[in-house]
Order: structure tokens, then C-alpha cells, then sequence
């Protein structure tokens, strides 16, 4: 491995495109900017390794997931009421910002942020049974 | 075109030079509907590297409906990978179980997926069937986000939020 001492305000580069700049030094923390090609994506290596376990354990078999998808569907079926999805049902009025849940330290939203946000479909979706449980 | 309210990516019509399977072309055990859709990934699935061509396939429609209501928003997609069909994952339209989940989709994000308005964008989060009797959970940090326009798909890894990687759905 490569080993540099650098000191805030200081930094790398990794081949043409990729800068790395110590801006801050604190304690056991250290504060780095990095500059990249959209191309290469970057994060941290816990939240990286997280996401590649929960894929490797989501590969479904084939055996009990019919019926779960079961129990999904059933769980996500309106209660009886009026007959659902006629219209363009359940659609929330546009222009809904989300809100509270807003992350301490996020970059704020810029024009095209968010835009998944109101993209999922919205049918007359609650499921019944109550908050899920957020783990 | 239709609205994107009722009708996600996989009742789109192809666009040009998409690749359309119907559903002879699919092997496998779950119900299946005429077109379905090929996503291509931006970048193959974290842990997958190499599978970016995915199948969008609905899921369950048949089940206890009798014949599928299309005005009945699907629920769970099955993403079946084109390259190793026996690779897939089971797929959840979050906003039914998880009301009040958002994705904010930075500015990158969004050109990688080519998405200029929300409307285009269908989020699914990635199901981790639990057996029984552990509980099956979604993830929601690193939801899956399609152009149901293009039908170009990421995962993307939401850093910025405390999103659990297994929240429980039930």
C-alpha cells in the first residue's frame, strides 16, 4: 500500500481524474473532498460492503416466494371500502416536497433532486396492518 | 402515454431499439405477463458485477385477483437477471409499505439515469425474503430507481441518508 503524509489543504490525485483533498483534521476524524467522474462512484467502504451483503442475501430461491409475494400483495390490498384504483387513484398533489425526513448534513435538493421522490406509483396502497417497522 | 400513476414501466410501450422478451423466453415459476420489460443498469448491482441487464417482471397479479385489474397498481417486481436468469430479486414499490419513504436523487444520479422529471422515475427497494420465521426486510439505502422512460436502472446507494438496509416489511 501506499503510504503519504499529507496535511489539511493538501491533496492527491489518482490518475488523471480523481482528487482527493484533506480539508480537515480533527482528532481522530479526517475530513476528505473528493473530486471524481460521475463514473466512478464513490462511498464509504462500510455502506458499500453493507449494500453488497444485502444484495447477496436478497437473490431470491425460488421455493418460498410465491408465498410471500402472497402475503405481500394481501398486505398491500386496500381495506374494503370503495372499489380501488378507478381513477388515477390516491395520486398525491404534486409539487409534495418530503419532508422530515430530512438527514442532518445532506446537500440540499437541487432542481433535479428529489425527482424520484413522487415517481412511484401511488394506488389506494396502506397496508392494513399498521407502521411497518422501519428496522 | 399513459400516467405514470397507474402505469409502471412494464406497461410502457417499448421504445425503439429496446429489447422486448415475451413471456415464452422466461423460464421460471412466477406469473408472467406478454411484454416485459429488459432494464439496462447503469452499473452492475453492487455484489453482481458483470449482471446489468435485468428482466422488470410483475409479480402476483394472478394470484387471488383472477384476472389482473391493470388499474391495480403493481406491488412487487421481480428483477430477473438476462445474463444469469437464476439471479433474481424480488422487488417492492416502497411507498405501500414504507409511507413514508423518500429517495432524493442527487444531481449525478439523475443524469446517469437520464431523468429530468419525476414522473419517469419508478423506485423499487430490493426484498430480502426472510425464512420463516425471520422477518423479510427491504432495503431502502440503496433502492433500485429505473427511467420507465428509457428504461435505464440504477442502484443507488443513498450515502447521504440514514436509510436502514433492512428495514422490515413483514
Amino acid at each position: 500500500m501506499l503510504v503519504l503524509t499529507r496535511r489539511a489543504g493538501e491533496s492527491i490525485v489518482i490518475g488523471d481524474e480523481v482528487r482527493v483533498v484533506v480539508l480537515e483534521v480533527r482528532g481522530d476524524t479526517v475530513r476528505l473532498g473528493i473530486e471524481a467522474p460521475r463514473s466512478i462512484q464513490v462511498h464509504r467502504a462500510e455502506v458499500y460492503a453493507e449494500v453488497q451483503a444485502a444484495n447477496a442475501a436478497a437473490v431470491s430461491r425460488a421455493d418460498n416466494l410465491g408465498s410471500v409475494a402472497g402475503r405481500l400483495q394481501r398486505m398491500a390490498r386496500p381495506k374494503p371500502g370503495p372499489p380501488p384504483g378507478r381513477k388515477p387513484a390516491g395520486r398525491e398533489p404534486t409539487g409534495r416536497k418530503p419532508a422530515g425526513r430530512e438527514p442532518a448534513g445532506r446537500e440540499p435538493a437541487g432542481g433535479s433532486a428529489s425527482a424520484a421522490d413522487r415517481g412511484t406509483p401511488r394506488g389506494p396502497v396502506h397496508g392494513p396492518d399498521g407502521e411497518p417497522d422501519r428496522g | 402515454m399513459l400516467t405514470r400513476s397507474r402505469a409502471p414501466a412494464s406497461s410502457l410501450p417499448a421504445p425503439a431499439g429496446v429489447d422486448q422478451l415475451g413471456a415464452d423466453a422466461i423460464p421460471g415459476g412466477m406469473p408472467v405477463h406478454e411484454d416485459v420489460p429488459v432494464l439496462t443498469f447503469v452499473r452492475s448491482l453492487p455484489g453482481f458485477p458483470e449482471l446489468d441487464r435485468f428482466l422488470l417482471v410483475r409479480v402476483g397479479e394472478d394470484e387471488d385477483a383472477g384476472d389482473a385489474d391493470p388499474e391495480v397498481p403493481t406491488v412487487l417486481y421481480e428483477l430477473r437477471s438476462v445474463q444469469q436468469p437464476e439471479i433474481r430479486f424480488l422487488t417492492a414499490v416502497p411507498t405501500v409499505f414504507f409511507p413514508d419513504y423518500t429517495v432524493e436523487l442527487d444531481d449525478p444520479a439523475c443524469a446517469d439515469l437520464g431523468l429530468d422529471d419525476a414522473d419517469d422515475a419508478l423506485v423499487l427497494v430490493i426484498l430480502t425474503v426472510g425464512a420463516d420465521p425471520e422477518p423479510t426486510t427491504a432495503n431502502l439505502v440503496a433502492p433500485v430507481v429505473v427511467n420507465a422512460r428509457t428504461r435505464v436502472a440504477a442502484q443507488v446507494i443513498l450515502s447521504a441518508s440514514d436509510w436502514p438496509v433492512r428495514a422490515t416489511v413483514a
